[in-house]
Formats: structure tokens, C-alpha cells, sequence
């Protein structure tokens, strides 16, 4: 297409020209004629076509990661000009004085445009489209083009993580964890007299030489366990890369990941505006599925009430320990994790609380709201605790520990059957 | 880059103001004149639009017509250096136009913008002299010649025009 610098050429050609009839000046005809041959010259000059496209130097990174997104221009015909202007995702920041790029290019040349950006948050992000506008020379002629966008996949921040507390629950398949109940396995657990049926070779022979009777050593079997992480996603406070669910899913994360090394089945659950699930699976690419589906959680608002009964069976499998991250600001997933006490899972919340990011109360208007949302909230934790759902803050290595032994004594206790 | 395009378009625009004072020194319809020539040339400068881009550049055509006038002058002979000027300036306000605001100039685009504004600011001044050149020749004074000359200017408008529908 043509520029507006034909339209600006044309008419001063024809102003100057036509003054210089009208005043008999031959000055001024002069000028019309310069611009008429610039026009001329310009307009002779072919069109240029630009073929463009995005690519990135790596799909996958880690939040934080540098990476490289270039975009390739190839030219049919020389460009006076190209200006390239990438419009990426905002949280995948591209240095503003590098967003915009203007670059000559010949005919038949390749180029291409190197930009750095930090992937500043988690999430599947699009790196583009590219936005491509070619002057051809004497800038008569321009090209627009689009180049698609590209995918570029975040992946949370690895957080420490560890826990060695043992599960309520576990599994009849092998693992890491011992079990509740005494039967084949490597882990001694005490010594005690022979009955008729044990192995001879579980005989304790330095305890029977003492006692002066048979002794057996128990042992208790490694099991692995169930784990689902139940994702709250009904609402996401903070500020950028450190809200709410910026912590859930970083701490999810490293949850599945810590549980996954331990041969362990995890599974996930997105309970928010939009339900989403992930069957629980154990190995490597069950890693990679729980971080792509946590990196795919977004919120979305909704004002429709979500039950976990929405769920399909599988996704909450029974006798899996449920580790919900919550903000605990939205009272539909609080009552969803209350009912997930209710069926009996050995449950744990989370808490990816805003408390830390309240900023100080300035005036006693805000100081008074922030005391009464922060009653609210411990009222709500008070009543989750009275269903038995232990609400633990999030805070790295260990954090879990303590509170898990609690669900699994809880989950040990001899309970009273109605008949 | 567009900034440095736009001081280049301001400096062009000075030159020819300039150039015109020293046609007609210490006219005072002429300084009345560059005030409203410079409010316009700023205008293209700063405002961004298509037709105060024209403008700036119909404004220092009409200010160096003026300057002739006022001087007396019967014939320039550095019209083709004005010519060449107010092409540049139409020119480069054209690149600060289309060019974004960026910070970071590649030196490659900076260098071909160099050489095309001295291809503008060269052919303006040769075509200038061709045309003083063709205008000092004594046609011959008749209603045929007149004819003749108002046929080129339609013709001056016209065929830009049609190469332009051409191209589409």
C-alpha cells in the first residue's frame, strides 16, 4: 500500500506549481519540481514483501529465566525500514527500549531481531504476535505483517519442600512410606514373642538368647500413598508475582514434586470458577503433567456455588491425603474443604494467606477494616479446625511436617461406629 | 531515530528561514511572516499528523515566496538549495512520522538514512537546476507557450497520481 508521503509529495507538487503559475514565479516552480522528482523516484522503486515469524529459545523455563525471543525478517525486495514491535504477554517482560526495533533490510536478506526478556510469573504465556511494518525505499511503499504468536511455558520457582511425617493413609502398592499396620517389609518396628506362623527368619535370635524364649522382630511394609492438591481458585490477591495464587502454585509444586520422589501418586484439583482435575499418577511425567496443570490454573470470576460433589470420583480418590491451598478468602472453597472433612479424607489446608501483604493501616477507618477481616478469617480457621482440618501457613521446608503427624493421629484414633 | 529526524527536519527548516532573511534583511511583514511559518513548521514537528506535515512544508514554500517578493529579487539562483532543503524537511518529517520513538538506533538503519537523505537533498538540488536551467532559456512569449506550461503542471499532478492508482 502506499504511504501518506505520496499524498503530502502530491500535494505540495501541485500547490507549488500551481502558485508559481498563478505569481509567475519561476522560485517556486522550482520546488514543485525537486518534489516531483523525489515522488518520481520514490514511486519507481518496487514494493517491498516481508515474511516474518517469532521464535523462542526455549519453551519451557523457570520464572526469573532470561530467554530470547527473536524475530526473523526475510525481505523480497529492499526495505527502506522495518519496524518490528512485539507484543508479548506482560509477564513475559521484554526491556521497553528493546520492545521496539527499527532495521534496514536488503532484498533477499535475512535478519533477525534478538530480544531479551525475564519471565517474571508462572503461566502459559504467548510470546508475540509481532507486529512488522516495512518501508520500502523512498518510503512511498509499506507492508504490514503479523507474525504469530508463540507459546512459551513458565514453570513455577522451585521452592523447598520436604516432609517426613508419616501419611494417614497409604496404599497396598510399594513405596516409601511405612505402614500402619505390621506385615512384610524392611522396616523394624519391635520385638515380640514368637506365634505359631512366623517366618523362622524374623526370629530375633539376641533377644531370645536373653529371654530365654522365642522373639520375633516385627517389621512394617513400605507403602506408597495417595496425595491430591486442591487448588483454590476462586480468588487471587496480591501484588504481581506474589498473590495468592502465585504461592499455591509454587507450593504446589514443590509438593508434587517432593511426593512424586517419594514414588507416591499425586493428583490435582483446580476448584474455582472453572473446575479442572488431574487424575493422581505417580513417576516423572505425572511430575510434568501436575506442573502443567498448575501453571494452567488461572481464576476466573464466577458467582455460581461449586460442590465437590462436581468432581468426578477419581479425581478425589478415597483415602488420598488432601492438601488444599487456600487464601481462605472465599467462603465456597472454605465449605468445599469442610465437606471434604465430612467424607473422611485426611485433609490439610494450606494457608497462602494476604496477611503478610496487608500493608499497615495509615488511618483508623482501614486499620478498623483490616482487624475486622482478620477476626473473620481466624473465626473461619477456628471452624475448619472444629470439622478437623488442621490449617497450617505456608512456609517452605518442613512446614507441613508437624501438622501432617496431627492428621495422621487423627486419622489412627479408634473412632465409635453407629449401629 | 525519530527525534534525531525531527531535529534534521527543524534544522532544514531554520537553513531555508535563514536563506530567506538574507533575500530580504530587516523586513518587518517578512519576521510577522516567520512567526506564523515557525508555529506551523512546530506544529509538524511536534503534533504527529499528516497534514501539518504538509502544512510545515506549503508554510516554508510560501514564507521563501514571500522572501522573494519582499527582496525584489528577479531571479534566485539558490533555488534549487532551498528546493533541496524543503524536500529534506518534507522527507524527514515523513521518517518522524512513521518511525517509533526508540531509544536504541541501529547503526546499519542510521547510515542508510544518511545516505537517502543526501539522495533527496542531491536530486532536489538537481532537479531545481534543471528546472532554473530550463526557465533561463527565452521561450518565446505566446499563448502557446503559456498553454504549454500550464499542460506540464497538469501533468506534474496528474501522472504521480496515475502511477500512484497504478500501483494499487
Amino acid at each position: 500500500m502506499t504511504t501518506p508521503h505520496v499524498g503530502r509529495l502530491t500535494t505540495f507538487v501541485a500547490l507549488a506549481l500551481l502558485t508559481a503559475t498563478i505569481a509567475g514565479r519561476v522560485e517556486v516552480a522550482v520546488l514543485g519540481v525537486a518534489a516531483a522528482a523525489v515522488l518520481g523516484a520514490s514511486l519507481r522503486r518496487e514494493a517491498p514483501s516481508v515474511t516474518t515469524e517469532v521464535l523462542v529459545s526455549d519453551e519451557r523455563v523457570y520464572e526469573g529465566d532470561e530467554l530470547d525471543l527473536t524475530i526473523r525478517l526475510r525481505a523480497t525486495g529492499d526495505a527502506d525500514s522495518v519496524t518490528v514491535r512485539l507484543s508479548a504477554h506482560p509477564a513475559l517482560r521484554v526491556r521497553h527500549r528493546d520492545a521496539t526495533v527499527t532495521v534496514p533490510l536488503r532484498d533477499g536478506e535475512t535478519r533477525d531481531v534478538v530480544l531479551k526478556a525475564v519471565a517474571s510469573r508462572w503461566g502459559v504465556l504467548s510470546a508475540g504476535p509481532a507486529y512488522v511494518v516495512a518501508y520500502g525505499r523512498g518510503r512511498t511503499h509499506a507492508e504490514a505483517v503479523v507474525a504469530p504468536a508463540q507459546v512459551v511455558r513458565v514453570l513455577p520457582r522451585r521452592e523447598e519442600f520436604d516432609a517426613s511425617a508419616a501419611h494417614p493413609h497409604t496404599r497396598a502398592l510399594a513405596g516409601s512410606h511405612p505402614a500402619r499396620v505390621a506385615g512384610e517389609g524392611i522396616e523394624p518396628t519391635g520385638v515380640r514373642e514368637y506365634r505359631p506362623g512366623d517366618a523362622f527368619r524374623r526370629v530375633n535370635w539376641r533377644v531370645t538368647a536373653r529371654r530365654r524364649a522365642m522373639h520375633v522382630t516385627e517389621q512394617v511394609p513400605e507403602r506408597n500413598a495417595e496425595v491430591v492438591l486442591f487448588l483454590d481458585t476462586y480468588v487471587d490477591r496480591g501484588p504481581e508475582g506474589a498473590t495468592t495464587l502465585d504461592l499455591a502454585v509454587r507450593a504446589g509444586a514443590a509438593i508434587a514434586e517432593h511426593y512424586l520422589a517419594s514414588m507416591d501418586r499425586v493428583g490435582a484439583v483446580s476448584f474455582g470458577g472453572v473446575l479442572s482435575w488431574l487424575y493422581a499418577d505417580a513417576g516423572r511425567v505425572q511430575q510434568h503433567r501436575v506442573v502443567e496443570h498448575l501453571i494452567g490454573t488461572a481464576t476466573v470470576k464466577t458467582y455460581a456455588d461449586k460442590d465437590v460433589a462436581f468432581l468426578p470420583a477419581r479425581s478425589l480418590p478415597p483415602r488420598a491425603l488432601v492438601i488444599a491451598l487456600s487464601p481462605l478468602l472465599d467462603t465456597r472453597a472454605a465449605g468445599a474443604i469442610a465437606d471434604l472433612a465430612h467424607r473422611g479424607y485426611g485433609l490439610v489446608v494450606v494457608d497462602t494467606s494476604p496477611r503478610p501483604l496487608l500493608p499497615p493501616p495509615t488511618r483508623w477507618a482501614r486499620d478498623l477494616a483490616q482487624r475486622l477481616f482478620l477476626v473473620e478469617r481466624d473465626a473461619l480457621v477456628h471452624r475448619l479446625a472444629e470439622v478437623g482440618v488442621p490449617v497450617v501457613p505456608w512456609t517452605g521446608a518442613g512446614s507441613l511436617n508437624v501438622v501432617l503427624a496431627e492428621v495422621t493421629r487423627l486419622h489412627a484414633r479408634p473412632r465409635v461406629a453407629m449401629r | 531515530m525519530r527525534d534525531l529526524a525531527r531535529l534534521g527536519a527543524a534544522l532544514c527548516a531554520v537553513l531555508v528561514l535563514l536563506r530567506d532573511h538574507a533575500i530580504a534583511p530587516g523586513t518587518p511583514a517578512l519576521w510577522q511572516a516567520t512567526y506564523l511559518c515557525a508555529a506551523v513548521v512546530v506544529a509538524g514537528l511536534s503534533l504527529f499528523r499528516d497534514g501539518f506535515a504538509t502544512a510545515s512544508g506549503v508554510a516554508l514554500g510560501g514564507h521563501y515566496l514571500l522572501a522573494l517578493n519582499y527582496g525584489d529579487v528577479t531571479a534566485d539562483l539558490g533555488a534549487p538549495i532551498v528546493a533541496g532543503l524543503v524536500v529534506l524537511h518534507l522527507d524527514l518529517l515523513d521518517l518522524a512520522l512513521s518511525v517509533p520513538r526508540e531509544r536504541a538506533i541501529d547503526p546499519a538503519f542510521l547510515r542508510s538514512r544518511l545516505r537517502h537523505a543526501a539522495f533527496v537533498f542531491g536530486l532536489g538540488v538537481v532537479a531545481g537546476s534543471v528546472a532554473v536551467l530550463v526557465a533561463t532559456v527565452d521561450w518565446p512569449s505566446s499563448t502557446l507557450t503559456r498553454a504549454i506550461g500550464v499542460a506540464g503542471v497538469a501533468l506534474a499532478v496528474v501522472i504521480p497520481l496515475g502511477m500512484l492508482r497504478a500501483r494499487r
